[in-house]
């Protein structure tokens, strides 16, 4: 991305010369979204599956309970974009992950 | 920033939450994310449909593998030769991995389906993030990046709907055959949104 316009900034990221992704920050942003992933994608290929198997429902509502993330994304996301550098980066992703666990 | 470009975050307006130059390749990406959700969605139920359970298993490990490894190289292509010499391949490729998901009656073929698949949605969704990026200044990225994954998340809840509601009248297959066909006509949707004016590599805007 060149200059760094993210999150690097805000939090005392590395510097650069290419080793940016040696610094503690960066791994522990790594770290943050690989789990996020690992979590999000487990449930989507499971959800269907254990909606069918447990609750005998149709495939419209297995595609449904699998799905249903989006209500709350499209509920939060556009009023969190404009305010991001307001609020601040790490503070949203502390309310996001006490609000998930 | 300057005056105008801090009036451009300010406000209640459209722009608040939308920024127009991810809007194209949000929407090609969210033709593939719909696409992908069927895979994501239903690929246990598929299976375990079809009898390929065991191989099932091991899907989403090869689609890893592949993205793993990949992507690097695609990610150089990208950056040395434009868009374009990545992003029609890999929808290419993303419909081909579909079809042959949706033919497969041998384990090996379901995991051929998964390379593929690795190879062109991998693809695709790195490439649309950084198509994202590529297109918008600095000041806009939080909303660029909001209107790039808000269309993403499109796609992927309303795929799993969509197909549930196929499944009855096509089947499975019947199903995976239908997402290769929107895949390929989001060829022809992406050359009209933005790869008829991507062309050459572009030159940094920041």
């Amino acid at each position: 991305m060149g200059t760094t316009t993210g999150v690097s900034d805000k939090i005392g990221g590395a510097s650069a010369g290419g080793r940016a992704w040696r610094s503690r920050n960066f791994m522990v942003i790594w770290l943050v979204n690989f789990l996020f992933t690992v979590v999000f994608l487990l449930l989507m290929i499971v959800m269907a599956k254990v909606a069918t198997d447990r609750f005998g429902v149709s495939p419209a509502v297995a595609g449904l309970s699998a799905s249903m993330f989006i209500l709350g994304s499209f509920a939060v996301r556009p009023f969190l974009a404009p305010r991001i550098h307001q609020i601040g980066q790490v503070r949203i992703l502390y309310i996001g992950t006490k609000t998930r666990s | 920033m300057t005056a105008e470009q801090l009036s451009e975050t300010k406000g209640f307006r459209l722009s608040s939450f939308i920024e127009r130059r991810a809007v194209p390749v949000g929407l090609t990406l969210m033709l593939g994310f719909l696409c992908y959700s069927s895979v994501s969605t239903f690929l246990a139920l598929y299976t375990e449909d079809i009898g390929l359970t065991t191989a099932a298993g091991i899907f989403f490990v090869v689609y890893a593998v592949v993205i793993f490894f990949t992507r690097p190289l695609v990610g150089r292509r990208f950056d040395a030769q434009g868009e374009n010499s990545v992003m029609y391949a890999a929808i290419v490729i993303f419909a081909l991995g579909l079809v042959i998901l949706a033919v497969a009656t041998r384990g090996s073929v379901l995991l051929l389906a998964a390379a593929f698949l690795g190879l062109g949605f991998g693809s695709l969704q790195a490439c649309g993030r950084a198509v994202t990026v590529k297109v918008t200044p600095p000041h806009r990225m939080g909303q660029a990046t909001s209107t790039f994954y808000t269309f993403c998340d499109i796609g992927l809840g309303l795929g799993p709907l969509l197909c549930g509601l196929l499944i009855p009248l096509t089947g499975y297959r019947g199903m995976y055959g239908i997402m290769a066909a929107i895949t390929a006509a989001s060829v022809v949707l992406y050359h009209l949104w933005h790869g008829r004016r991507a062309g050459r590599p572009a030159v940094q805007p920041f």
